[in-house]
């Protein structure tokens, strides 16, 4: 196991597609942290079927809870590089390696996954998704001040003084801006990398609605009130 | 034009007590004094005539209408905070718990035990 590099995947009912997510992420020297996030099925005796460092939520938090925790032990473990990668196999392990790099290179403190970088890895996204996201993207620029390409890209990449400056406080979805407000509070210099999403039956059904964008505002808002 | 003024006010004072000012105390006691303006008003109507036609508002039911709003909205505050401290007590057990009894891959086990 690579002790330098750790890829958390927070996982939630995850159990169809657990397996072939862990075995994929094996094939790399990376060390893999999987938080599950309060499963009723059987995604926690799947993952510690693996030789993988597993963290179990008694209650079902949310992602950002799930990424936190799993931020938390990575520090722990001496993580140098920290990496956020989903479990429902919308990610692609070869796409891990471009998010590092920038940072293995001094480039930046965080690298953040982006879908519309590529034409290709655009035309693969869902109308209706696209057309949330663009709307997400105004949003996210307009309450954390950072205007990226992309938003609500679960994978993304810190070094371990940019993990160390980060603390989640949304514990669901809400978080994928609030880490965008802490990297601009704590001037972390990031950048984009393309990243392309393998959009599947299971996925969509697993991710969050297009609605959900609603209650991601709202909370956004709410924080931003009483912070 | 004055109960414009009256609720820019209000307003005001409400987002300093909101953002900087609040604790319990505070939050119990502004919705009893509430409580008790509003029982005033509805008990003795006509000795507030003056006041309620100085703020800008023709009736003393339009008033308590208003007082009953910005009440619900500072219940509606004084609870969501309190939900929101409630979740990040929760979520720091769970997550100490989680880290506490993390499960450790086999080699890793190994090298800790020499």
């Amino acid at each position: 196991m690579n002790p330098e590099i750790f890829v958390i995947v927070p996982a939630y009912n995850e159990e169809q597609i657990i397996r072939t997510t862990l075995q994929s992420l094996l094939t790399t020297s990376y060390s893999i942290i999987v938080v599950d996030d309060g499963s009723t099925d059987r995604t926690w005796s799947l993952a510690t079927r693996f030789p993988v460092y597993a963290l179990r939520h008694p209650l079902n938090l949310g992602q950002g809870a799930a990424l936190q925790t799993g931020m938390d032990f990575a520090l722990q473990q001496g993580a140098d590089i920290i990496v956020h990668f989903d479990a429902d196999g919308q990610h692609q392990v070869k796409d891990v390696e471009t998010m590092i790099a920038p940072l293995q290179a001094g480039l930046a403190d965080v690298t953040l996954g982006s879908r519309f970088l590529r034409s290709e890895d655009q035309q693969a996204i869902p109308m209706l998704r696209r057309w949330v996201l663009k709307g997400g993207i105004v949003v996210n620029g307009l309450i954390t001040g950072v205007w990226l390409s992309d938003a609500h890209n679960g994978l993304r990449a810190l070094t371990r003084q940019a993990a160390q400056k980060i603390q989640l406080k949304e514990n669901r979805y809400a978080y994928a801006s609030e880490i965008l407000s802490q990297i601009q509070q704590a001037n972390l210099r990031y950048l984009e990398r393309p990243t392309s999403i393998l959009y599947s039956d299971y996925s969509m059904a697993k991710g969050q609605s297009s609605w959900n964008a609603f209650n991601i505002l709202i909370d956004l808002l709410l924080r931003r009130i009483f912070q | 034009m004055r109960l414009n003024l009256f609720v820019l006010f209000l307003a005001v004072i409400l987002w300093i007590y909101l953002s900087r000012l609040r604790n319990q105390l505070l939050d119990r006691m502004i919705l009893i004094g509430l409580g008790i303006v509003s029982l005033c008003l509805l008990a003795m109507p006509d000795r507030f005539v003056g006041l309620v036609q100085w703020i800008g508002v023709e009736r003393t039911n339009d008033l308590l209408i208003y007082i009953f709003g910005a009440a619900m909205g500072l219940l509606w505050f004084s609870l969501y905070t309190r939900v929101r401290k409630l979740e990040e007590q929760v979520t720091y057990l769970v997550r100490t718990m989680a880290i506490q009894q993390a499960h450790i891959p086999p080699s890793d086990e190994s090298v800790k035990a020499n």
